[in-house]
């Protein structure tokens, strides 16, 4: 019985980490005034505008569209209007992320038993692992395979060109420039 | 005393520009950088004092950007090494064969098809990743198990591809420096190594934890995305992961150093919200699973 159960714990843990998660439904705010669709399209019918201070909830995500609920409406949203955390008076804040706590103090995480952090004393205080880093470079994959693998998982390479306004606008990237 | 080092680079490089016989001698590096610079001269110009000066000037600017391949692979190996001093892997020989699969394809799709790349899954429960020159790339348990599938894998190796491709890193060295290590570590004569290198990167691994500036992190969030693109993956894996980090208590607690050397997640995101309408939208595979994570 206790065996059992241990086991379905096991799989439960498993199958939330490996599963592409059904998000349980969290809150969030909208940065600026967004709309809300019918269907994850941008031609799709527009159902409202919701306002910048509106708080929904986050049901599914598809990419770059969010199906959430708002009020008594359901629609969807695009992902990236959506704004996560809140506020120290518990109402929904645009741009905090929940961060207050995480970058509170020397910003040196909090030691909590059972935790492995790495934070920037582990790192200064680093020896050189040999046997670790060639370990490393021994799961190394050779281009022949790595594309086959992308093939059997119907994956395709496209042309996508990078955003060179900004890629170039940036000094580390004007500096490559030649 | 940089300045002064680096006039004397110049006055050698000049000198032997203006004299092949000496250039022969010099090493590979040298040589390539030689080559690059006369082959980059344009035909017909005159060999007056200001070409001279601007060819010397392009000279160096190419010293100050292409090191190569070889040194910044070596250095690149001493510091993932460290790291991995620090952190090791992950004991999951497939969790770590899938993960350089991904990686691989990922980084097949960059200017850098070439290196070898090496990827990992290292043992911290913080939520961060690195990027080592030579294409180390390495993310924590913490941050892979708040990925959701492999979309947002591919994201998040595209965003440290993007500093291994851009050579992020290696411009916070010092450059004449950095040739000379390289080529140490590499000649296998070096005695006191570890110090050696330590002159050149600082104790253990702390250029990770040093953070690049700003432009770099934005600039490395969009080659994310257009990696992951090209590889098929859907654009917006990366992104998703910013929201995640940025909603995750996980995140906030364990990703102390992260956020140290990381703009915000919602300063990422608002950059790159004004470019999300030129995102691809035809990405596959949005929702396929992750190699799971066994339980320690």
């Amino acid at each position: 019985m206790n065996r059992h159960r241990r086991i379905n714990i096991a799989l439960l843990a498993a199958a939330l980490i490996s599963a592409p998660l059904p998000l349980l439904a969290k809150e969030a705010s909208l940065g600026k005034p967004s709309r809300l669709y019918t269907e994850p399209f941008k031609d799709a019918a527009v159902i409202a505008t919701l306002s910048a201070t509106s708080t929904v909830k986050v049901l599914e995500r598809k990419g770059g569209w969010s199906r959430i609920q708002h009020q008594q409406s359901e629609g969807w949203i695009r992902t990236l209007d959506l704004r996560f955390g809140k506020s120290a008076e518990g109402s929904v804040v645009a741009d905090t992320f929940g961060l207050a706590t995480g970058r509170a103090g020397s910003g040196n995480v909090v030691a909590t038993t059972g935790i492995r952090g790495l934070d920037e004393e582990d790192l200064k205080s680093a020896n050189f692992s040999a046997e670790q880093i060639s370990l490393a470079e021994s799961y190394r994959i050779d281009a022949s395979v790595a594309e086959s693998a992308a093939a059997r998982a119907g994956l395709q390479s496209t042309t996508v060109e990078y955003f060179e306004d900004i890629t170039n606008a940036t000094p580390a990237a004007r500096r490559h420039d030649r | 005393m940089k300045l002064l080092s680096t006039i004397c680079l110049l006055a050698t490089v000049s000198l032997s520009l203006s004299n092949p016989a000496i250039a022969f001698d010099l090493g590979g590096l040298a040589g390539d950088i030689l080559n690059k610079a006369t082959s980059s001269t344009a035909p017909g110009d005159d060999s007056s004092g200001v070409s001279d000066l601007s060819r010397g000037l392009e000279v160096l600017s190419i010293l100050t950007t292409d090191v190569a391949e070889d040194e910044e692979v070596a250095i690149g190996r001493e510091i993932a090494g460290r790291l991995l001093g620090a952190a090791p892997l992950v004991a999951d020989a497939k969790l770590q064969r899938y993960v350089n699969r991904v990686g691989k394809w990922v980084a097949l799709q960059s200017e850098r098809p070439g290196l070898e790349w090496t990827f990992g899954v290292i043992d911290s429960d913080s939520v961060n990743a690195f990027a080592s020159p030579g294409g180390y790339i390495f993310v924590t348990r913490g941050l892979y198990a708040l990925l959701n599938n492999e979309s947002e894998l591919a994201g998040v190796l595209g965003h440290e591809i993007g500093h291994v491709v851009r050579r992020h890193h290696l411009e916070l060295l010092n450059q004449s420096k950095l040739v000379d290590t390289g080529s140490k570590i590499l000649s296998d004569k070096v005695r006191n190594r570890t110090q050696v290198v330590d002159n050149l990167i600082g104790n253990g691994a702390e250029i990770l934890a040093r953070g690049l500036d700003k432009d770099a992190e934005y600039e490395a969030d969009l080659i994310g995305i257009v990696l992951a693109s090209r590889a098929g993956y859907e654009a917006y894996g990366l992104p998703v992961v910013l929201q995640e980090i940025g909603h995750s208590s996980a995140a906030s607690n364990e990703g102390g150093l992260m956020y140290k050397t990381h703009p915000l997640p919602a300063d990422r995101l608002s950059r790159l919200n004004e470019f999300a309408p030129r995102f691809p939208e035809s990405g596959q595979l949005a929702s396929t699973g992750l190699y799971p994570l066994k339980k320690r």
